[in-house]
């Protein structure tokens, strides 16, 4: 699940030292200096985060959108967006750009559409949930992810298996 | 020791993303926010970003409401409260 969604002061919460008890690999590198907690109240927030490996060149971007949705008292994830590829091209502050049919290695995202997983072989595609084996999407974790990521790139292991699913 | 960063974000912030969305692909926020045709032909991290900043809006323009409401709230108890004393000055400015 992705933390306590509440409000931003208890997934700030949450989030602080499961992030400070995250042991990075020594090849990368946080962009921007951390992970950015962007608020606007407190029921409104955007968790934004850029992990850069180098050797080969790739990267994780994190970004979940918090809101309440109208007459709700409390909020709930509106959006997220786990990215985990290959760096094609990068802006003048080095940061990844990312085209739709850029090679990567996973993506699960629900923006635009129902919650979905762009599969390594292509990346254009939109695997819907009923389609994955194993793995509930809309459960999967931050840290789950990030994790999966470094165990892929440390051990090679193909990246259905450190996540756990199966395209049918 | 965790190095997360906090932003917090103004009505002018906001205003300005939105602004620069709306620019970038020559159509209102409405419209983006309303036709799923237009929102599935543009790129995903645009999406995530603009609809963003529409919640932002909403929610700094909700909390705006609330503080309103709440200081003239406060500002008509207060006149109510303060007028007697006001008036007793005045009657002993008066004799």
């Amino acid at each position: 699940m992705p933390g306590p969604t509440d409000d931003y002061f208890a997934f700030k919460r949450w989030f602080e030292p499961a992030h400070a008890a995250l042991k990075l690999p020594p090849d990368c590198t946080e962009s921007e200096g951390g992970p950015r907690l962007i608020y606007s109240n407190q029921y409104t927030w955007v968790l934004e985060w850029l992990l850069v490996f180098r050797n080969p060149d790739s990267y994780i971007r994190i970004r979940e959108q918090f809101a309440k949705r109208s007459r709700l008292a409390l909020s709930r994830r509106i959006q997220f967006a786990y990215h985990y590829g290959p760096i094609h091209k990068s802006d003048e502050k080095g940061m990844p750009i990312r085209q739709s049919d850029d090679p990567l290695f996973v993506r699960i995202d629900n923006v635009g559409l129902a919650v979905h997983l762009h599969p390594e072989n292509d990346p254009k595609a939109h695997i819907p949930q009923e389609k994955i084996k194993g793995l509930v999407l809309e459960d999967v974790d931050t840290f789950d992810f990030v994790k999966a990521a470094f165990r892929h790139r440390q051990n090679g292991m193909p990246i259905e298996r450190e996540l756990g699913y199966r395209i049918r | 020791m965790s190095n997360v960063r906090e932003v917090c974000l103004s009505l002018s912030d906001v205003e300005e993303m939105i602004l620069g969305f709306e620019r970038k692909y020559g159509i209102s926020s409405t419209e983006f926010f309303r036709d799923e045709k237009i929102r599935q032909e543009l790129p995903e991290d645009d999406v995530f970003s603009w609809d963003a900043a529409i919640y932002h809006r909403l929610a700094l323009r909700e909390t705006y409401r609330e503080v309103h409401g709440a200081y003239l709230n406060q500002l008509g108890h207060s006149s109510t409260e303060a007028r007697p004393d006001k008036e007793k000055q005045e009657e002993l400015l008066a004799a």
